[in-house]
């Protein structure tokens, strides 16, 4: 066991958000203030003690996961429960299953603006999309330069930590679904459907 | 589809709206419940069995929100279309292909990131059972704390107090309305609050008489004393708070890098777990 390895897990265990290997890397050569560090650590040796810690931790009702690009400890899923209660939480928060469906089509196709999403799901998607950005899972990334310059939407380090995602790479069956066609919001069904609503009388629901 | 959502036994078909996300997650249900192919669905059969769902939900009075009805009248086209006998479509739509198609790719699209939810949230499931450490509650920087020292809800009491006065006075008829800036309003309350002088807050305003431009000074402010410039004092609770500048000396603190923060622009102090 490499001297700093104990400088690793008291840095890991005091950190509220995952700490990259080149960042700890870095710690551990400058040192602490006014004092001594490990100048010779390399960002490898970094990530040979986080696997040895990875391994070791859940005998000690912790685990290390490798999320949004760090690494971070956090206490061992079976022992929710206990946990839950010291800390007064009934129900994780989770998202509904509509907000689950926004952020998958945000996920695979970001950038994305909100009539894509609503290309895709068939609903109005704006509740769904205030409450992904308000949790903090998806952000406004930017303006499209399509006609109207939409806003789009993208995720966050947060969606990464949420979802247990080492990276967006790490997304179930993303290859196939990042080349998913994607009906365009503008293609020749929406007139149709539009044209339709207004003979039926009804007001059309999406904007 | 929704865990703890009961369907009684005798009305199997009683499943509420409100357990699908759209009327494509409804489409693709039916699908499934008819044992069809989504390449080669049976759109007579599908719109029957759609209206009928709606129907039923429209005798349970609940809400129909308007993106099922709109996939109702698709649907009622589509079928209508496929009564047509191929001459007497409107000539524009003999060329096209079969619009039907447009439905079909959008329901095989939609299934596909639906199971990608589907994914997503088993492993929310699995991830919201592990609890990391979150950020210490976000504590008041030092500079505003200890005794006779201003909290940062005594100081926001106290600009509230000032933002009603100013509320009044704006009533009284003022309508120019500048634009002021945050880097500005530093300025003009390092030159406001001399070195080894006390101001008090409310005095800080006095000169204004717009909303915008006291908000912005009260940023200003909150800068400042984030920054270690200036610092609040207070003899009791609600007494007059005093804005000063911090002593040379005690300017000790480095300038936390706006990056580094936690979001919220305020240092947090992390306490020995």
């Amino acid at each position: 066991m490499r001297e700093w390895a104990r400088v690793l897990e008291a840095l890991l265990f005091a950190a509220t958000e995952p700490l990259e290997p080149r960042r700890l890397a870095l710690l551990l050569r400058e040192g602490p203030e006014g004092g001594q560090g490990f100048p010779e650590v390399k960002e490898a040796e970094v990530r040979e003690e986080l696997a040895k810690l990875a391994e070791a931790l859940p005998a000690r009702g912790l685990i290390l996961r490798e999320v949004a690009g760090g690494f971070r400890i956090g206490t061992a899923p079976e022992l929710a429960g206990w946990v839950a209660k010291l800390k007064g939480v009934v129900r994780p928060p989770r998202l509904s299953p509509p907000a689950l469906e926004t952020m998958a089509v945000i996920a695979y196709r970001q950038p994305i603006s909100r009539a894509e999403i609503e290309a895709v799901r068939g609903v109005d998607c704006s509740g769904t999309l205030d409450t992904l950005v308000e949790r903090g899972v998806a952000r406004i990334t930017g303006r499209s330069d399509a006609p109207g310059r939409p806003i789009l939407y993208g995720t966050t380090p947060l969606f990464l930590e949420h979802f247990g995602l080492k990276d967006l790479e790490e997304l179930p069956n993303s290859e196939e679904l990042r080349r998913v066609k994607l009906p365009l919001a503008a293609d020749p069904a929406g007139p149709k459907q539009e044209e339709l609503i207004r003979e039926a009388g009804e007001p059309a629901a999406q904007g | 589809m929704n865990p703890g959502l009961e369907i009684p036994a005798n009305e199997n078909l009683r499943v509420e709206l409100s357990a699908f996300t759209g009327p494509l997650d409804l489409l693709l249900h039916l699908i499934k419940e008819q044992e069809m192919d989504i390449y080669d669905i049976r759109l007579e059969k599908l719109t029957e069995q759609y209206l009928a769902r709606l129907d039923k939900m429209k005798e349970e009075n609940l809400a129909i929100a308007g993106e099922f009805l709109v996939m109702a009248a698709t649907l009622l086209y589509l079928k209508s279309r496929t009564l047509l006998p191929v001459q007497d479509r409107p000539p524009e739509e003999v060329e096209e292909e079969d619009p039907k198609w447009e439905l079909i790719r959008q329901l095989i699209e939609y299934r596909k990131f639906k199971e990608a939810a589907g994914q997503l949230g088993d492993r929310e499931a699995l991830h919201s059972k592990i609890f990391g450490r979150t950020p210490e509650r976000v504590t008041v920087p030092t500079g505003m704390q200890g005794p006779g020292q201003v909290s940062m809800f005594d100081l926001v009491w106290a600009f509230q107090k000032v933002l009603r006065g100013v509320e009044e006075r704006a009533r009284a008829g003022r309508f120019a309305e500048d634009e002021y800036t945050v880097s500005e309003k530093i300025e003009f309350l390092m030159d406001r609050v001399p070195a080894g002088q006390e101001v008090p807050f409310e005095d800080l305003f006095r000169s204004m008489s717009s909303r915008g431009e006291v908000v912005v000074t009260f940023l200003a402010l909150l800068e400042l004393i984030r920054l270690r410039q200036l610092t609040a004092r207070q003899e009791k609770p609600l007494q007059p708070i005093f804005i000063q500048r911090v002593a040379e000396g005690g300017a000790r603190a480095p300038i936390p890098d706006r990056e580094e923060g936690d979001g919220t622009g305020q240092p947090s102090v992390e306490t020995p777990a």
